[in-house]
């Protein structure tokens, strides 16, 4: 599992929400706060605070006023007096000659002012004080920021809301920030305003609010300091992941936050609750206290400086829990059906493991037979031969030869048609005859010609795999196949090695799987999760594997896999290929070369360089196609294998004897009558033969390669019979399958320390500490692995162990922490368990605080 | 008109001040009592007395205080209770969810509805049953290829197996914005009327319960009448709280005791048909200045409950929608979709665990990759945004559920878990009966907060002085005031006050004995006809409520009583400083 946390200010958040929660139930923006009359603010238990001047309700002269305020009878210093008129901002005061000089602005009308000192025992003394304001300038009240304040962000927004006599209106507020221009603000019917500005610098930027009515102008000045830097917040206690050994009580929190222009609050608590405020000393440090929860909890600190900024320390508490861990539901259906068409097969397989997945495997023979047939009928098949290369043609032309269409000229044979002439016989007839063939027939039937193609051709081809029980060559068709429309095929059957391939580059293609195709999949689950528990945090949980493969499938059960929308006999485009060898290949001539025994009787190829070839060759296929196909004629003379003619011209006998000895030709003429070819076998003399009509149309000998296009043939497979070899072939992998869909579980990490097993025969709920069988490292992380049954960790009781009620161990983490298991209850379908750390840890931070 | 019970209730008068009062010239005009008929005339000599007395110590007994009528003891606002405490100091609601929480779910009290409520507050990703809802067929999955449904919830919401969905905080914070301070009796108390409460209403800031006198008196039994249903037009709640409350925060022995600036005599008046010296209440003319309220001791409490706040009893509830909500399908607009949850009752519990929700998760975003086997991309991800769930698999493996938001997804996982044991929907209401709930407060903050609260609106307070010290006599139509030395010279003589609905005596009821409204009109006129006013409500010597003229000897007036009969008044010349002779005619 990967994790990618783009934000975790759920503290934060949490604020930011409900504020919004509330505005927006209210049904207000962002208004002046609501006045709820409540008590804010602790009075002093004795009167100390005086207003000098002005009196009560006094009438002021301008809307900037100045009130003097005297506290008497201390006995607690000040730290800072502050002045508030209703819904504005804060100011500070100022001591001037024993007494505080607090200035501020009004709006027409009476305002109150709140006036507050503080104490530095943290108390604060408040007086109300009112004062008359109706004069003809206009008004101003100070929303934000306050006088003398710092604000986190620049530009600045100035807010505040301005006034005029009866029946008068502000025209104009303007707010500049020390030299800039003065920005105009935004005035609203109620005579609010808001305003953008940008502080020229960071530190002590006067703000002059300018607002004008009816010729008269009143202003006030702010001033105003950045600070973009957040504070400095430094815990002492406690660290950042704390573990206690009891849950109630408190948890004590001491720091100190430093900030370079103020601290304006510390905040703790829970991060599923509200925080409170923490008083902060002058120093900065503070110190408070929460109560405690059972289990893994997160404090949250938060520090905020007078600029808004904030620092947060975030803490981790542990304290004792309780957790019931439930025995393994035994009845759980732990099948899973998906149903996949090919998107979905694509994106849960990744292609590697696509072409590793073997569909089915393509009889060879089927495909290769069915090209053959297109090949030597090429019309009946819908193809156009007269579009063809000039060397396929050729090609074609030789495997449609019979006695009757064969050209000898150019050919050692060429001197067989003087004596034909000369004997007055038709050659074709003479060719018919000695091979015992009509002579209208090819000289190679198909099987003859596929057998050799098989044999020679595509068996040796490195990706053909031969069937164990039929020797026939098959080609793996992996799901990658399948999904590319065969295309992979062009690399499968083409150039391997030094194979040359059967098929020319960049033409195979097949639709193998149509539109609908689907694949519907019952897997078995065979994980098994137990109930544990994380000692450090709570509960967790631990895959088992309760089989050698993760998922089990059953793809000869028709309800567990089905597959439809295979295409019934596809139709497979391809360019076949023969390549030939680079030279011409002359016959043999010694008969006893090449022989070899079958069934006792010896048969010799003869000592041809052809045979020397690699079989894949145009002109090995031939010659050996040859070989077979008229090796065996005459099988059934007497003797076998051997038949002779002569031919007699008037009262010339025997002017030409032809002997055929397994193969081997040999004419003699007599009276000179006609010149006779030299003795070959009948293979060397067809392959001269092929070689001479391949290269017709003057094709340099080595580039008469064969290149015949074959667009659409069909493989005799209908889907049922493609699904039927996927089931045997799916099931053969279905390890494989596990794997690549759901892994091995070799690698599987967990949290989990203990768990839980309910023992089958017993019923007895037994939990076991995490081993090498489990999770990857296993015990080897443990510094202690194990139950024990004291707090020394000497006795140990092993891996495992019944959970009776009140039972008490000790068990010890990955990090070694020591941890107390209580088994609370036992009841028919768990257990609970207590788990709390032994010794209390991280209430202190070692050389904590900012110094 | 005449009074039948004068000066009855200046007891403070006569038992602080008798020496003074051996001697006051407010002397009942025992020489004529007859009633004044058209064309009689009779002089009637008022005596300015007043008796300025500080720090004038008064204990209010929780007797004297039931004795007060039943509608000021409901207008004197004491605290506004913080339900909504924090990590430093839990308060009520902290407390009591806490023990809804721990409730014993064998304990045969609860309804079925009421422990799947229990359950649903305790669910964690470890104890979700998300059964029927849209995430079970993916989580379903997990478990069986090796990824714990607990760890992907708990991860997907930032917290731990074993931790709550809804925290107390988010919980907490959704009841008391959604059910509590949606209640208008949460929403608002009476308070002092001013130009920003016209109407006499004040907002309760949302977490807070006003606590008034009468609900203190009553030991809090008030409680589930004020905060129960509520109907009016078209404002309806359901209520939260129902049946018997109580709280013993006051022991019988429980007393205010208060430190008064007043004026210990009567403002010599004239019952003008009888043309009688008759006493106008000056106990609280004017709430300024009554109490001192930056002196320490100017208010004591004492005889709260030394066990401390808390309550004995309390059976809080909510109620839930009548039918089954849907999911939003769409995110915007952020945080509410197209649900139609979001325009329920806020009061309902969906809307009050979508809110809790979004509380907690209105900000969240995380993505979580799950990979399988050896597959280089994840197979399936939770991705987070802002609450907005979108959960997406290799080829829609375990159906993954359509995107939503978190609270949708909690909400949908509560409608189906609160109506577990096959309870119809619209049925699922609960009620809890919570006993011994702490507060979160100490008798110390109680006390700070009633002195604040009345500090700051006294109003109510004033009123029961008035009540308890009056020290009326008598029923004027007007009364004599003689500004004191040193105000604005041109102020500074003799006033004539016309009486407002303030100065009249209240029986022991509380209800003032006579309609104000039967003074037509108010005021002093310079012509019989009563066309020329020439009293106003001008800020004289703090007061600004009362119609007044200044007069001088041969100063003529003419004025009209609550009977409608009109009188005529000359000021005759001055007998000493502190005199003021009038001769009353009555004309009409």
């Amino acid at each position: 599992m990967r994790t990618v946390i783009s934000l975790f200010e759920i503290r934060l958040c949490l604020h930011v929400v409900w504020t919004a929660v509330v505005m927006t139930s209210l049904g207000c923006a962002a208004d002046a706060p609501l006045d709820y009359g409540d008590p804010t603010y602790s009075v002093g238990d004795v009167l100390q605070m005086t207003v000098v001047t002005p009196a009560d309700y006094a009438d002021m002269p301008s809307s900037n006023i100045e009130v003097r305020v005297r506290l008497d009878n201390l006995t607690e210093g000040t730290t800072k007096v502050t002045i508030r008129p209703t819904g504005g901002a804060p100011s500070p005061c100022e001591m001037s000659g024993g007494e505080w000089v607090c200035r501020t602005n009004v709006l027409h009308g009476v305002s109150t002012l709140d006036l507050l000192a503080y104490l530095s025992d943290g108390r604060q003394i408040k007086r109300v004080h009112h004062v008359q304001y109706h004069a003809e300038a206009p008004g101003i009240l100070v929303f934000s920021p306050g006088h003398k304040t710092t604000v986190g962000k620049n530009p600045v927004t100035v807010a505040g809301k301005v006034s005029a006599p009866m029946f008068q209106s502000v025209e104009q507020v303007e707010v500049r920030a020390g030299e800039h221009a003065p920005a105009k603000a935004t005035l609203f019917d109620d005579g609010s305003f808001t305003v953008e500005v940008n502080l020229p610098s960071a530190t002590g930027v006067p703000l002059w609010i300018e607002a004008r009515s009816n010729g008269l102008l009143t202003t006030t000045q702010l001033w105003v300091t950045q600070d973009p830097i957040a504070p400095t917040l430094c815990l002492t206690q406690p660290a950042s992941t704390v573990r206690l050994s009891e849950s109630t009580g408190t948890l004590k929190i001491a720091g100190q936050v430093l900030d370079n222009t103020g601290v304006s609050s510390v905040s703790v608590g829970w991060a599923d609750d509200e925080l409170s405020n923490v008083k902060v000393a002058a120093d900065g440090t503070f110190v408070t206290e929460v109560a405690l929860g059972a289990g893994t909890q997160t404090l949250l600190v938060y520090a905020i400086d007078l600029g808004g900024n904030i620092a947060e320390k975030t803490i981790s508490v542990s304290t004792p829990f309780e957790t019931v861990l439930t025995a393994t539901n035994q009845d759980l259906d732990n099948t899973f059906t998906l149903t996949l068409g090919v998107d979905d097969l694509k994106a849960l397989i990744g292609t590697a493991d696509q072409r590793d997945l073997v569909l089915f495997m393509l009889d060879m023979e089927d495909i290769v037979g069915a090209a053959i047939d297109a090949m030597l009928d090429p019309i009946a098949f819908g193809l156009s031969p007269d579009r063809w290369d000039v060397a396929s043609q050729n090609l074609l032309g030789i495997l449609q030869m019979t006695p009757e269409t064969v050209e000898l000229s150019g050919t050692v044979l060429a001197e067989m048609t003087q004596l034909a002439k000369a004997l007055g016989i038709p050659v074709p007839s003479m060719f018919g005859k000695l091979l015992n063939i009509p002579i209208t027939q090819r000289f190679l039937t198909r099987q003859q010609l596929l057998a050799a193609v098989l044999e020679n051709l595509v068996k040796p081809h490195p990706n053909i795999v031969l069937d164990p029980e039929t020797g026939r060559p098959t080609l793996p068709v992996t799901m990658y196949d399948a999904f590319e429309n065969m295309a992979p095929l062009n690399e499968k059957l083409g150039a391997v090695g030094t194979h040359p391939g059967l098929v020319a580059p960049g033409q195979v293609y097949s639709e193998v799987l149509t539109d609908a195709f689907s694949m519907e999949l019952t897997a078995t689950s065979n994980l098994v999760v137990r109930d544990g528990i994380d000692l450090g945090v709570g509960k967790s949980y631990l895959f088992q594997k309760s089989a050698r493969d993760v998922l089990s499938f059953d793809f000869n059960d028709e309800k567990q896999f089905k597959m439809i929308g295979v295409k019934d006999y596809p139709a497979v485009n391809m360019v076949f290929q023969m390549v030939e060898s680079p030279s011409f290949v002359p016959a043999g001539k010694v008969q006893n070369a090449g022989c070899f025994f079958e069934n006792g009787e010896e048969f010799c190829r003869g000592d041809s360089p052809v045979w020397q070839l690699d079989t894949w060759s145009l002109e090995y296929v031939i010659a050996d196609a040859a070989f077979g196909a008229f090796r065996g004629l005459y099988n059934d003379s007497d003797p076998p294998y051997v038949n002779g003619f002569s031919y007699d011209i008037g009262e010339v006998k025997n002017a030409a004897k032809v002997d055929w000895n397994k193969g081997w030709i040999s004419i003699v003429t007599e009276s000179n009558v006609g010149d006779p070819p030299p003795p070959s076998y009948l293979w060397d003399t067809l392959l001269e033969v092929a070689q001479i009509r391949l290269h017709d149309g003057e094709i340099p000998e080595g580039t008469a390669n064969a290149l015949i296009p074959l667009p659409s043939v069909y493989v005799p497979l209908s889907g049922e019979d493609v699904a039927a070899k996927v089931r045997p072939m799916l099931s053969k992998q279905a390890s494989k399958l596990s794997y690549i869909l759901a892994g091995d579980h070799s690698d599987y990490q967990t949290l989990c320390d203990i768990y839980l097993v309910v023992d089958p025969q017993t019923d007895d709920p037994v939990l076991w500490f995490v081993g090498d069988y489990d999770v990857a490292q296993g015990s080897k992380k443990y510094p202690k692995t194990g139950f024990f049954s004291d707090a020394a960790f000497l006795n140990s009781i092993g891996d495992h162990f019944t959970a009776k009620e009140n039972a008490e161990v000790f068990v010890m983490d990955e990090s070694g922490d020591s941890f107390r298991l209580t088994v609370v209850a036992v009841g028919k379908t768990g257990v609970t368990i207590r788990v709390g750390a032994l010794t209390d840890q991280g209430l202190t931070v070692s050389g904590g605080g900012c110094q | 008109m005449r009074t039948k019970d004068l000066f009855g209730a200046t007891l403070i008068v006569g038992t602080l001040f008798g020496m003074v009062a051996c001697e006051s010239p407010l002397e009942p005009n025992l020489a004529d009592t007859t009633e004044l008929q058209p064309g009689d005339s009779r002089v009637v000599e008022l005596v300015a007395t007043p008796f300025d007395v500080r720090n004038f110590k008064k204990e209010m007994t929780r007797e004297d205080l039931l004795r007060l009528p039943v509608s000021l003891r409901e207008r004197m606002w004491l605290l506004n209770l913080d339900l909504s405490g924090n990590s430093t100091h839990p308060a009520l609601f902290d407390f009591a969810l806490e023990q809804i929480r721990n409730l014993d779910l064998e304990d045969p009290a609860l309804t079925t509805a009421e422990k799947n409520m229990v359950r649903l507050l305790s669910l964690s990703p470890d104890t979700a049953d998300l059964s029927g809802t849209a995430l079970e067929p993916l989580l379903s999955l997990s478990a069986k290829i090796g990824f714990a449904p607990a760890d992907i919830l708990a991860a997907s919401m930032g917290i731990t197996p074993n931790e709550r969905f809804l925290g107390t905080g988010a919980v907490k914070a959704a009841i008391l914005q959604n059910v509590v301070s949606t209640h208008p009796n949460a929403q608002r108390r009476p308070g002092p009327v001013t130009a920003d409460h016209p109407d006499g209403f004040w907002p309760v800031p949302v977490g807070h319960m006003p606590v008034m006198l009468e609900d203190a008196l009553t030991d809090m039994a008030t409680l589930a009448e004020r905060f129960g249903p509520y109907s009016d037009g078209a404002t309806i709640h359901p209520g939260f709280l129902f049946g018997e409350s109580k709280a013993k925060l006051l022991t019988e022995d429980f007393k205010m005791t208060v430190r008064a600036n007043l004026n210990a005599l009567p403002f010599p008046g004239v019952d003008l048909s009888h043309a009688a010296r008759v006493g106008v209440n000056s106990v609280g003319v004017s709430a300024d200045g009554m109490f001192d309220f930056n002196s320490s001791d100017w208010l004591e409490i004492d005889g709260l409950n030394p066990d401390g706040p808390k309550v004995d009893l309390l059976t809080f509830g909510i109620v839930e929608y009548p039918d089954k909500v849907e999911v939003g399908t769409t995110s915007v607009p952020w945080p509410y979709g197209d649900s139609p949850l979001w325009a329920l009752p806020a009061w309902t519990l969906e809307r009050v665990v979508a809110e809790a929700a979004l509380v907690k998760w209105g900000n969240w975003s995380v993505t979580q990759e799950y990979f399988l086997g050896k597959a280089p991309d994840p197979v399936a991800i939770l991705a987070i945004d802002d609450g907005w769930l979108q959960a997406t698999t290799k080829a829609d493996l375990g159906n993954p559920p359509a995107p939503g938001y978190l609270w949708d997804v909690l909400t949908e996982v509560a409608q189906v878990r609160l109506h577990d044991g096959n309870i119809p929907e619209g049925n699922a209401n609960v009620q809890f009966v919570l006993k011994d709930v702490p507060v979160g407060l100490t008798n110390d903050d109680i006390t700070t907060q009633i002195r604040e609260s009345l500090s700051n609106d006294p109003f109510a307070l004033v009123q029961a002085a008035r009540f308890l010290f009056s020290n009326a006599g008598g029923d004027a139509d007007i009364f004599y005031v003689r500004t004191p030395v040193g105000t604005d010279e041109s102020l500074d003589g003799d006033w004539l006050y016309y009486i407002n609905a303030d100065d009249i005596r209240l029986a022991d009821n509380g209800e003032p004995v006579r309609d104000f409204g039967a003074y037509l009109v108010p005021g002093f006129f310079s012509d019989a006809a009563l066309t020329q006013k020439i009293s106003a409500t001008s800020s004289v010597a703090g007061d600004s409520t009362h119609e007044k003229v200044h007069v001088h000897p041969g100063d003529m007036l003419f004025l009209q009583d609550d009977q409608a009969r009109v009188f005529q008044l000359n000021v005759l010349p001055k007998e000493s400083t502190y005199t003021c002779r009038l001769l009353v005619t009555r004309i009409k």
